[in-house]
C-alpha cells in the first residue's frame, strides 16, 4: 500500500511512539488494557463550579447525536456514547483516533438539581448545566437596620 | 519524501497550536484524512494545499471557562501526480474534519495499431 500522507513535522512522531507502545503492551498483557487505555475511545472530561451550578464539558468529537445519551438516575448523572470508524481497517494505514463505546457516570451531591438538567452538543462537545436546588443557591439575608 | 521541518520556529511566540489526533485511509480511488477538532465549527476550519504540503488548523472558540484553541497540523503529499488536487473536498461534522484527496484516473490502456508494410 502507498504511504500517501507523510508527516510534515517530526515532532509529531509522537503518536507513531504511541501506537508502538500499545501494541508491545498488548504483547506483553494479552487480557486486555486497562479501561482508558489509548485505544478506547474515552472522551475528555472536565468541569467547572459556579455558584449557583455546575458546568460539565465532554469532547466527543465525531460522536452522532443518535449515539449520545445523557440519563439521570437518582442522583448519578450518566453520559454514554459510541464512535466507529468509517473506514474498513485494512485501507487505514494511520490511526491515532479512538473508537468503541463509553460510559461515564458522575454521583453529584443533593444539593444539585438533576431534574433541570440542560444539555448542548455542538462541534463534537456536549455540554451539560447542572444548576443547584434553590435551597442550595448562595441566598442574601437582608440585614434589618435598628 | 520529506519529513522536514517546515515552520516551527514563527510559532512559539504566538499561538500555541494542538496537535490533532488523525485517520488515514486510502483506498483505490482516493485518501481519505479523518482529525479529531472538538469545538471547531465549519467557520473555524481551514485546509490549504501549498506545493505537496496538505495542512489544516483549527479554531475553537473559548467556552466553559477554557481557553480558545488553534489546532494544526501539515503533511506531505508524497506524489502529488497521483491525484487529481482540483477535486479535494473537505467537511467538518461534529467536530472531525474530513479531508478527501481523489485519486487522478488511471491512463486507459490504448491500443495501438500495427501498420503492415
Amino acid at each position: 500500500m502507498l504511504y500517501a500522507l507523510t508527516e510534515a513535522s517530526p515532532l509529531d512522531r509522537f503518536w507513531d511512539f504511541r501506537r508502538e507502545f500499545d501494541r508491545l503492551f498488548d504483547e506483553a498483557f494479552p487480557f486486555g488494557r486497562p479501561e482508558g487505555s489509548s485505544t478506547s475511545f474515552t472522551p475528555a472530561f472536565d468541569w467547572q463550579e459556579q455558584d449557583d451550578g455546575l458546568s460539565l464539558r465532554v469532547e466527543v468529537p465525531g460522536v452522532e447525536p443518535d449515539k449520545l445519551n445523557v440519563s439521570v438516575t437518582g442522583h448519578v448523572l450518566t453520559v454514554e456514547g459510541e464512535r466507529w470508524s468509517k473506514n474498513d481497517e485494512h485501507s487505514v494505514h494511520r490511526n491515532e483516533r479512538s473508537f468503541g463505546k463509553f460510559s461515564k457516570s458522575l454521583h453529584l451531591p443533593e444539593q444539585y438539581d438533576l431534574a433541570a438538567v440542560e444539555a448542548k452538543h455542538e462541534n463534537g462537545i456536549l455540554t451539560l448545566r447542572i444548576p443547584k436546588s434553590a435551597a442550595a443557591k448562595p441566598r442574601n439575608i437582608r440585614i434589618e437596620a435598628r | 519524501m520529506s519529513t522536514k521541518e517546515l515552520t516551527r520556529g514563527a510559532e512559539a511566540t504566538s499561538v500555541k497550536y494542538v496537535t490533532p489526533r488523525v485517520e488515514i485511509s486510502e483506498t483505490e480511488t482516493a485518501v481519505r484524512l479523518y482529525a479529531d477538532m472538538p469545538g471547531v465549527g465549519l467557520n473555524g476550519a481551514t485546509v490549504e494545499l501549498h506545493d505537496d504540503v496538505l495542512s489544516f488548523e483549527g479554531s475553537a472558540e473559548s467556552s466553559n471557562g477554557r481557553s480558545a484553541r488553534h489546532y494544526r497540523r501539515r503533511f506531505n503529499l508524497s506524489d502529488p501526480a497521483l491525484f487529481d488536487l482540483e477535486k479535494i473536498a473537505a467537511k467538518m461534522s461534529h467536530g472531525v474534519l474530513e479531508v478527501e484527496i481523489p485519486k487522478a484516473a488511471k491512463p486507459q490502456p490504448r491500443q495501438i495499431k500495427i501498420a503492415t508494410t
